[in-house]
Formats: structure tokens, sequence, C-alpha cells
């Protein structure tokens, strides 16, 4: 579903990502861990087209992402709050993304019907502008924005970061269940290794912008990375 | 005794002014009162239904010639301080101004602009962009206000015959949302800029939103200084050659010219003085803008005369509305070229 080949990224003298060769399967939900600068955030934005790769390039479904805008409409992604506009209500905004990916209002409500736990009483409704909500919340909104209108490729950047526990828990069910029932392709980051052990059938560990790690999960891929971090 | 006291009197009139001063710069209200209250002084004067500016030296006379008057301005300056130190000892507490203000949200759907096919859920955004945002929806007061600017000019015996300076009316009065709020596009939408670049959105409809949008401010502007006429013909041609000008060529022009914008506007942010979002780009667009036409014009109307003037300006506008197409094809073009630029440059805060 996704290649990416002899990727760079280089800001001024440094190199912050460089990957030879990374191939993600349709289907499969990929977790991508790392410290801090280790070029997450930078592979999600080259995968979406924000930033230009310095050489190489990444394919999504037969589609160069910085060559053809196609890819887009299979495509969705929650990054940081930078994917919310603040003056729209959460209602708004859901039937605003709806409309962007072809989805009436029913749709999207009988989508969002779905995600009643999720929201816990806290998204709709609430006669609140998305740049009133606290940051936990906008989060829930932005993820629960990025599986609307049947996504094949769903990105979603540190989405447990801000979430209350019981949040957590209820997201990682549900995307275990989005990257099992539907052909979906999941991307997560996270800081989080033991959230995304539990979610993802495959880790991969970035180091300052270098591949060091790829792992099919198992049992013992917790502790492998414990080790790996931790020494 | 009697000059000593008129100086005290003097002394609080300044008092008074500047605690109303304070009034206004803390409350919106306040504001508007004071204003109400002079337009309307100057109204009944200017109509000559009551004589305002003759009040006013009988009233400085009697300070001075009824040494107890006094007393009435040092009243009103304790009236002014007291309503001040209530209106401040209300917001001394440090816990009220962090209290978010939330306003209650109220959504609509605007089913109205259904009507105007696949542009409609962009141009709800920007609608709701607009209405819901200080600054932009000030934007939109003030350009309303300028359509009383030409009274400034209309009025005047120098002006009377200076057809340059109407055709400076014309594209301005008629193209001020057009500069004001063309000038930032697509800065407006610089909070979630990366979204916008990464959703399902064609970025030519986004920017044909914009085009829609600014071309219902020219018309509805347009009308608005029809009233004009009144002053001769020359003002509704003029303007109406510059409405048509600022449809067909400033449109493409001030969206073209958006593309380089790269600086964040904090929507909520005061509109008043607000500089933020402003860079060379904005000098470099008025240029064009403002200059060219009027320039085209009065090169005609020297050699030529004012309807051929008007005649040029509403050709070129034409001219622009056949091409409009291939030259939305082209901004769009742009706009892509310097796509990460301007996602880069919108995410830095505080420039």
């Amino acid at each position: 579903m996704i290649t990416a080949d002899n990727l760079t990224k280089i800001y001024g003298s440094q190199l912050v990502l460089n990957i030879d060769h990374l191939e993600i399967p349709k289907g499969q939900s990929f977790g991508l861990v790392g410290n801090n600068g280790a070029g997450k955030t930078t592979f999600f934005s080259l995968l979406l087209d924000l930033i230009q790769p310095s050489s190489g390039q990444i394919v999504n479904n037969e589609v160069q992402v910085n060559a053809s805008e196609d890819w887009k409409p299979f495509t969705s992604s929650f990054i940081d709050e930078s994917f919310l506009i603040g003056y729209l209500t959460p209602e708004e905004y859901f039937y605003f993304i709806g409309e962007l990916r072809g989805r009436n209002k029913a749709d999207v409500d009988a989508l969002l019907a779905q995600f009643e736990d999720f929201f816990h009483g806290e998204i709709l409704g609430q006669k609140k502008f998305l740049r009133d909500l606290s940051k936990g919340n906008q989060k829930k909104a932005g993820i629960v924005a990025s599986f609307i209108g049947n996504p094949e490729v769903v990105i979603l950047d540190e989405p447990f970061a801000n979430l209350d526990p019981t949040t957590q828990i209820r997201l990682k069910a549900i995307i275990k269940e989005l990257a099992e029932s539907e052909n979906v392709t999941v991307l997560v980051s996270s800081h989080d290794l033991m959230h995304v052990t539990e979610v993802c059938e495959r880790i991969v560990v970035l180091n300052k912008g270098e591949v060091v790690k790829d792992i099919q999960t198992s049992a013992e891929t917790l502790k492998e990375l414990e080790t790996f971090f931790g020494g | 005794m009697n000059v000593l006291l008129w100086l005290v009197a003097i002394f609080a009139i300044v008092l008074i002014i500047n605690y109303v001063n304070f009034l206004i710069n803390k409350n919106d209200k306040a504001l508007f009162v004071i204003a109400g209250l002079i337009l309307t002084f100057y109204g009944l004067d200017y109509f000559q239904i009551v004589p305002v500016k003759e009040f006013f030296g009988p009233i400085f006379h009697g300070l001075y010639a009824y040494p107890l008057a006094v007393l009435i301005p040092i009243g009103l300056v304790f009236i002014v301080y007291w309503i001040n130190f209530k209106y401040l000892r209300n917001r001394l507490f440090l816990d009220d101004s962090l209290k978010a203000k939330k306003q209650e949200a109220k959504s609509s759907d605007l089913a109205w602009t259904r009507r105007f096919g696949d542009i409609a859920p962009f141009l709800q955004l920007d609608l709701k962009l607009i209405w819901r945002n200080k600054r932009t929806k000030a934007q939109v007061f003030i350009s309303l206000l300028f359509v009383f600017y030409g009274l400034f000019f209309y009025t005047q015996e120098v002006y009377a015959n200076a057809m340059p300076m109407f055709a400076f009316l014309g594209i301005f009065m008629t193209g001020i949302f057009l500069a004001n709020f063309g000038q930032f596009i697509p800065a407006w939408d610089s909070a979630y800029y990366s979204m916008m670049m990464s959703q399902n959105i064609p970025l030519r409809k986004y920017l044909d939103s914009k085009a829609g949008l600014i071309s219902v401010s020219v018309v509805v502007m347009f009308l608005l200084t029809i009233p004009y006429v009144y002053f001769g013909w020359e003002a509704l041609a003029i303007n109406f050659g510059s409405a048509i000008y600022n449809l067909g060529v400033n449109i493409p022009v001030i969206l073209y010219f958006g593309s380089f914008n790269k600086k964040r506007i904090e929507l909520d942010k005061s509109p008043f003085g607000n500089m933020q979002g402003t860079s060379g780009t904005q000098f470099l667009i008025m240029l064009p803008v403002l200059g060219a036409p009027i320039l085209i014009f009065s090169i005609c109307y020297l050699f030529f005369s004012v309807e051929v003037g008007v005649a040029v300006l509403s050709i070129m506008g034409i001219v622009g509305f056949m091409f409009k197409n291939k030259l939305l094809d082209a901004i769009t073009e742009q706009y892509r070229k310097k796509k990460y630029g301007m996602i880069a440059g919108f995410k830095e805060k505080n420039s």
C-alpha cells in the first residue's frame, strides 16, 4: 500500500530522516516509535506531502504523493491541532469533513453514533467551538474526524497523548477494530510502548531518522522495545 | 477670580475627556454611545436642524460669566471617574479575566449556500470564518463604513472635476473588502492550513469559493455606492467601470499575490492596529490593485474622455472575466508550487 524509497529529509545540514526502503502492506496496523526528534512526525508529514522530501519518494497506493493529489480521497489523518478548525463546533467540523469526503449529514451522524462511548458526552451537543474544548477533547474530535468517509489509510500522530486512561483504552479498541474488520491501513506513532505494542501488528523503531528495528509484534516485543530504549 | 475658575473648568473638561477616553478604550458600548452622540450632533448641525456648533461658544462663555457653573464640569469629572472606578473594580480580579469567555456556539447550516453547488462547503466555511472571528468581522464593518468615504471628496469643490480622484474612489469603495480580506488569503486559514492541504480538497474549489465571496462583496459595495449619482453621472459611471475592473482583473490579481503570504494570522486577536500577517507582500499588492486602474483611467481621461476611461476599465474587467478559468488555473498552479513554504510559514507562531 505504502512504499518509501531512498527517502531523506535534510534541514540545513542536518539529516532528520533517512529511510532506504520501507513497505507497508495494505491492511496492516503499523506502529512508529522513537524518541523525540527521531523523525516520526517528519515521516508522516512527508507521507501527507506537507513537506518536500530532500530525495526519494513515497508512493501511496500507486500514487506518488508529491506528484499527484490523487491519494487524498482515500487517505485521512490527524497530526495535531492544526487539523482542526477552531471556530466551528465539533458537529459542523464533522459535517464539513464529511462533505469533503462525499458523505452527507446522515452518513456522518451514523458514524458518530458509533463513537458515543469514545466521546463520553463531551463532544457532541456542547454548544462550544472546537477552540474552546480541552486539548484531550479536541484530540478526540480530530481522531474521529479522520475516520469519516471510509479512508483506506488512516494516519494518527501520537493519538494517545493528552487522553485520559478510559479514553486511551477505548481508542485502542477502536484502532484494533479498524485494522481488523476493514481493509484499512492504520499508521500510528507513539511514545507509549505499551499502547503501540497492543494495537499494532508491526512496529518500526526510528532513531535519529533511521530505521533501527522492524518487528512483527509478538509477546516478547514489549520487552525487546523496553530493553532497546532502556539500554 | 472668574478667569481662575474658568481655567479650573477647562481643566475639569480635560479630565472628563481623559476619563471618557479611558472608558472608550475598554468598553465598546461606550464607544458606540459616544460615536452615536457625535454623529447625531454633527448631523443636526450639518443639515441645519439645530445649530449645535453655535451652542458651544456660549457654553464656554457661560463658564466664564457664571463662576458657580464651574461646579458642573467638576461634578461631571467625579461622575465619569466614579464610572471608571466601578468598571475597573469589577475587572480587577485576575481569575475573572482568566476565566475563558466562552460564547455559546450557535450552529448554523447556512442551507441557502447550497445553490452555489460544489463550492458551497467552502463558502459556508468562509462565512463562518468571517462571522465568528473578531478580526474578519471587523473587516466587514470597516468595509461597509468606507461607503461613506466618497462623501469626503464628492462634496468638495476642489475635487468636483478631478476625475482621476473619482477613479480612485470607485476602485477603492467597490474594492475595499477585496483589498482588506483578499490580501490575506490564504492566511485567514493559516491556523489549519496543513489540514486543508492534506484533506480531500481540490485547491481550485477552495480558490473559487474565495473568488465568489469577494465578487459578491464588490457587487454589494457597488450597489451601495449608487446614490453617489447625485454628484453627477460620472461618479456612477466610474464606479461601475471600477466594479467591473475589480471583478475581472483585481480578484485574480489579489488571489495570485495571496500565494506569497507566509505569515500566520491568529484569528481571535483584536483587529484594531493588528499588523499580524502583514509583510512587504501587502504593500506590493496594493500597487497593482489600486494604482494600475487609476493610472489606466487617468491616461484615457487625459487623452480622450471619461467615457473612454470607463469603457477601457470595463472592457479590461470583461476580458479578465472571460479568461477567469484560465487565470484561476494558473493561480491554482502557483499555490501548489508555494504550498510547502506556506505550510511552514503558517506554522510559525509569534511572528
